[in-house]
């Protein structure tokens, strides 16, 4: 919102005029908003940057404008003295600026330390989770994606929340318990070649944040859910398997309603001017061709005056979650089992064609991805912050060659 | 001599900015506080006092904020701004109001139950009741 439009719709409301960063006061109801521009390029001829992190974004030779930027409107309502209704519009340049209700959520405050909400919400996975699109809440341009790229493209899900909050002299505890489900599609990668349908469901999980004395930060979260993708590329081989008589095979690659966990540990430091900032995760799924993955990053920045600069190393991890029966039939053998109880293992010529798309598959979840970004940030404003971004990317992935982003962009907050 | 007075007149407005109270309704049932609670309460973390929700209000730009803020909150500027961006946007905390100056502030404490705002000592009167002096 520009100032004119500002000027003009506090004098239209004879409401009290407010410097950004602070609530607009329309009686009661506060309105805020955030958002970003983003421009970014690579730097290599015909390649391509892309991931499938939340946002997902993808850049190519020529400048893109659309790709990362957003724009956000945060509605408070209070309904009663202690229930409150919140809703955050957002509209993202890659996807025309559709809005959409990232959150849409009724909170009841039992008192100082108590509450509870219910409705979409952000789904607390990371230490940026509940800030991820407010730009001018972190050091980078983007949240480094060795990390937040490690579940794919959902952020938000529906359900409930039972949150506490309380000060015990300098230490400050926030612990959460969540339970719910997301229904929505799913990038998948390594290039967000293909949409799936995700169904995370019974997602049951905790996190627990302390905060020392404002520079210390630590933070943990453990998350349990069933999870089914459906409309993938995989589909036609998992019903051919399954046609053939090799269930067994069908189901440890289908991701069918299998147990994903994911655990996540997170540190922040704030002193003397420094900042660093380390994040680790862990994704564990079972039954299915989802790689198991352990990724992390350690950033370092420094604030000088108006600016900071930062160096951040990310690190993905993902390894092919074979099972003796997906091996068998790797190596051309019906697994044991499959031609009757107590059958051993044959070698079948015909298996063979199967075998390959299987290893194949296996072996295209497999990555070790190496993510060097350096950021610099200056604050133009209390809020509103000028960023540029250097990330310099190499794989292990066949066909995804090294390549160099580089991207600027301005957040700011209202 | 005009540059005398000007000069004559920003220091005693930086006199008077150097204490103030912080400040609710004269009706309002809450009670004094100490500098530990009126910090928690100007930043967000205390989102209701014996079983009233609390409205925040800041001052707008200008002497008595810095003042209020470098003494009592021990944040400003841009570090303040990113610390609200924080609360406001994961839902933890709702956004404080601004209202201009001494009178913006008494106007806006008279006139929402539940509101804690600070003026500079000078404006304080019969409207308001003192919780915490800096």
């Amino acid at each position: 919102m520009n100032h004119k439009l500002a000027a003009a719709v506090c004098a239209a409301s004879a409401a009290i005029c407010l410097a950004p960063a602070y609530a607009y006061d329309f009686g009661s109801v506060r309105i805020n908003g955030f958002g970003q521009v983003v421009t970014g390029s690579t730097l290599d001829n015909n390649r391509k940057f892309e991931t499938n992190s939340n946002p997902t974004y993808s850049y190519d030779a020529d400048p893109k404008f659309d790709e990362e930027s957003l724009f956000a409107l945060q509605v408070t309502a209070p309904l009663t003295n202690k229930l409150t209704a919140t809703a955050q519009i957002v509209s993202h340049g890659n996807d025309n600026f559709k809005t959409e209700f990232e959150w849409a959520y009724l909170n009841y405050q039992f008192n100082s330390d108590w509450s509870v909400k219910l409705g979409r919400q952000r789904d607390p996975l990371f230490y940026y989770s509940d800030y991820l699109e407010v730009g001018v809440a972190y050091p980078w341009l983007r949240v480094p994606t060795a990390v937040y790229g490690s579940v794919g493209g959902f952020s938000n899900i529906d359900g409930i929340s039972v949150n506490y909050s309380h000060s015990f002299g300098k230490w400050e505890f926030d612990p959460q318990f969540i339970y719910g489900r997301y229904t929505g599609p799913l990038q998948l990668g390594p290039d967000n070649t293909a949409t799936a349908n995700l169904d995370d469901r019974n997602q049951v999980g905790f996190s627990m944040h302390a905060g020392y004395n404002d520079w210390l930060n630590l933070r943990a979260g453990y998350f349990v859910s069933q999870l089914s993708i459906t409309n993938t590329p995989v589909d036609p081989l998992i019903n051919t398997l399954q046609q053939v008589g090799l269930k067994q095979a069908a189901n440890d690659l289908a991701a069918n309603g299998d147990t994903i966990t994911f655990m996540e540990l997170g540190t922040e430091i704030n002193y003397a001017k420094w900042e660093f900032i380390s994040e680790y995760v862990e994704l564990k799924s079972y039954h299915n061709y989802i790689a198991h993955s352990h990724d992390f990053y350690v950033g370092l920045g420094r604030h000088f005056g108006r600016f900071m600069p930062m160096f951040t190393y990310g690190r993905v991890n993902a390894s092919s979650p074979a099972t003796d029966e997906t091996n068998d039939l790797a190596s051309g053998t019906v697994p044991a089992g499959a031609l009757g109880p107590g059958t051993p293992p044959v070698p079948v010529p015909g298996t063979v064609v199967f075998g390959s798309t299987v290893s194949g598959l296996l072996a295209s979840q497999t990555s070790h991805d190496n993510f060097y970004q350096f950021d610099l940030r200056y604050d133009l404003a209390n809020n509103v912050a000028l960023k540029v971004d250097y990330t310099g990317f190499n794989s292990s992935v066949p066909g995804r060659n090294s390549s160099n982003l580089v991207s600027a962009g301005v957040a700011f907050s209202f | 001599m005009k540059h005398m007075i000007m000069f004559g007149l920003l220091g005693l407005a930086a006199a008077q900015a150097q204490a103030g109270a912080v400040v609710v309704a004269k009706d309002s049932s809450l009670g004094p506080m100490d500098a530990e609670e009126v910090k928690k309460v100007f930043l967000g973390r205390e989102p209701q006092l014996s079983g009233q929700s609390l409205t925040v209000v800041y001052q707008g730009e200008g002497a008595p904020r810095t003042d209020f803020e470098t003494k009592v909150l021990g944040k400003t500027g841009a570090d303040l701004s990113g610390y609200w961006s924080k609360l406001i946007f994961t839902g933890k905390a709702q956004a404080p109001v601004e209202a201009g100056g001494d009178v913006g502030v008494k106007t806006k404490v008279g006139s929402t139950p539940g509101a804690v705002g600070y003026v500079t000592d000078g404006a304080v009167d019969a409207s308001v009741k003192v919780l915490f002096k800096y």
